[in-house]
């Protein structure tokens, strides 16, 4: 069936009513963007006296400026840099699960250096850091990582960084059981 | 046996995707954060969820505003599905004690300063979190929110699933609401990257009940000299406790944007002045132009008088319909035939904003006198001829 090319352009057009009333007003020069109607004006721009003036009389206090608190779960708290040859990446605190003590001196609770993504800091790093995939089990500290893969982290000698699906995370440590007194 | 709150991590794509930028999840397991970073490559990350249980969790985007990775990108950006936020990347430092204040400034040279990310959005998720949503608005109707420094805005609260007091399960009963501030470079129209220039204000409100709660007339603080060129925002951030160690964390936000009354300065032409004509070099420089404005000058016969329509000088007309306020130089272009008469003529600049119901305002204005009579200062002497 034929459709009359005149019904997709009313259909078109109805279809743009809704933004075709508000097109917005353009940005330019000269008198053609002068809006229409224009009335004459009734005031100066407020000043400054004006505008404490009507501010104090609105009832508001006038709280005063203080530095901003330190925020909840921010990046410095939650956060451990490994640093090397001038770049460092930033990781979830608790997420390298080991560190031969050669190494203890490039982690860092700051950040220094030019900053790099993770993934290309490993990639450029990968004689001294790998990663080992961890369970959920082990991020929530229910269970330990398994003592095999502990001494095959001794051998290499190298940083582990804990990752779930690819990207780092942190691996809570499994509470110690609680000893009678 | 302790049943633990199941981990609810999200995600990602298995392809891992580089780049600076990243997605931040904390989880709280029994009060111990859990974090989760998630590279977000380009101008568009996507993470997904599964349905979240045990203590909620706080989703963080961070991106980098430093000057290796290009500083002035514009990146727009959101999580979850909160609003999106435009944040444009500078790396200019600049010092705000020019402001005669001092406040929480990490300036770029200091020995404290460290290349951290910034904190672009953050969203709360959680079951058993108190919900909330804030909305700042004002009488211009652009989004995200933004006023005149001289304008009142207002503020919808509502608060939803705040627990009663001496609820037995012990949840949350109370969401405070703290207001912080930003200023912004005054160029460049953003927040200085390297954390100048902000502050909180030192005034906190408490809720202990859900309902629907409204301000409509709360002015801007920011700390400028002249509070009515004052360019920055105000953040008003409800937040609940989370996780003890007088932690907090925010479960709903609005910033409004708050920008300098404009001024003008009319040049090449003095007041009391005489003239024979409209000078060819005046000019009005304008600056800080409401992003959405129009203006213009009039020039009528008389003395200034506020209320006069006069007639427009179509050189003079600049609109603007944008996200920053603008700066313009425009000529003053009047002919012969429009200063016919003799006499004094008064010049006004007006300004049309979606304030004041938009009708103009006067910004600046210059008398002047109009004469082209030729005086001889001679004296006409006859000698009688005898």
């Amino acid at each position: 069936m034929k459709i009359p090319p005149l019904l997709f352009i009313a259909l078109g057009l109805l279809a743009s009513a809704p933004t075709r009333g508000e097109e917005p007003r353009p940005s330019g020069r000269g008198p053609e963007v002068l809006p229409p109607g224009l009335q004459p004006p009734a005031n100066d721009v407020t000043n400054d006296g004006a505008f404490r003036a009507r501010r104090n009389a609105s009832g508001a206090t006038m709280p005063k400026p203080v530095p901003k608190q330190a925020k909840s779960y921010s990046i410095a708290e939650l956060s451990v840099f490994i640093g090397h040859d001038e770049t460092h990446a930033i990781l979830p605190k608790g997420s390298v699960i080991f560190c031969p003590d050669a190494l203890a001196t490039r982690m860092s609770n700051r950040a220094a250096g030019k900053p790099v993504a993770w993934s290309e800091f490993l990639i450029a790093n990968r004689n001294w850091i790998s990663t080992h995939e961890v369970t959920l089990a082990q991020v929530r500290g229910e269970v330990p990582l398994f003592e095999g893969d502990q001494k095959t982290f001794a051998t290499a000698g190298r940083m582990v960084i804990a990752t779930l699906r690819g990207n780092p995370i942190t691996v809570l440590p499994v509470p110690s059981p609680v000893t009678e007194p | 046996m302790k049943l633990l709150p199941s981990l609810a991590l999200i995600a990602a794509s298995a392809v891992p995707v580089s780049g600076k930028d990243f997605v931040r999840q904390i989880q709280l397991i029994q009060g111990q954060p859990v974090v989760y970073d998630m590279p977000v490559a380009g101008l568009n990350g996507q993470i997904l969820s599964k349905p979240l249980e045990g203590d909620g969790a706080i989703l963080q985007l961070y991106a980098y505003h430093d000057e290796t990775y290009d500083p002035f990108s514009l990146l727009d950006v959101g999580v979850g599905s909160v609003g999106h936020v435009n944040v444009a990347l500078d790396s200019n430092l600049v010092d705000v004690d020019l402001l005669g204040i001092h406040l929480d400034v990490i300036l770029g040279g200091s020995d404290d300063y460290q290349p951290l990310p910034q904190l672009i959005d953050e969203v709360t998720v959680g079951s058993h979190l108190p919900a909330a949503t804030l909305n700042l608005r004002s009488e211009d109707p652009y989004n995200p929110p933004r006023t005149r420094a001289d304008r009142p805005f207002a503020m919808d609260l509502s608060i939803r699933k705040l627990a009663e007091p001496g609820d037995p399960l012990g949840g949350i009963g109370k969401v405070t609401l703290e207001r912080d501030f930003k200023f912004y470079h005054p160029d460049l129209h953003v927040p200085y990257p390297n954390g100048a220039g902000q502050g909180s204000y030192d005034e906190m409100f408490e809720f202990t009940k859900n309902g629907d709660f409204s301000d409509p007339e709360i002015y801007q603080m920011l700390p400028a000299q002249s509070p009515t060129k004052a360019c920055g925002e105000e953040t008003f951030t409800a937040k609940v406790p989370h996780g003890g160690n007088d932690r907090k964390t925010a479960i709903a936000a609005s910033t409004v944007q708050i920008w300098p009354i404009c001024d003008a300065v009319i040049e090449n032409l003095e007041a009391g002045k005489r003239y024979t004509g409209i000078p060819p070099h005046a000019r009005v420089v304008c600056n800080d132009l409401y992003p959405d404005s129009v203006t213009y000058a009039q020039i009528y016969k008389g003395q200034p008088a506020l209320g006069t329509i006069g007639r427009i000088i179509g050189s003079s007309v600049v609109s603007f319909n944008t996200y920053a306020p603008q700066d313009a130089v425009v000529p003053l272009t009047v002919s012969e035939n429009e200063v016919k008469e003799d006499g004094t003529y008064t010049i006004e600049v007006l300004t049309v904003t979606p304030f004041n119901q938009r009708k103009p305002e006067r910004v600046a204005y210059v008398s002047f006198d109009i004469d082209r009579t030729i005086k001889v200062n001679a004296s006409l002497a006859t000698t009688e001829e005898k």
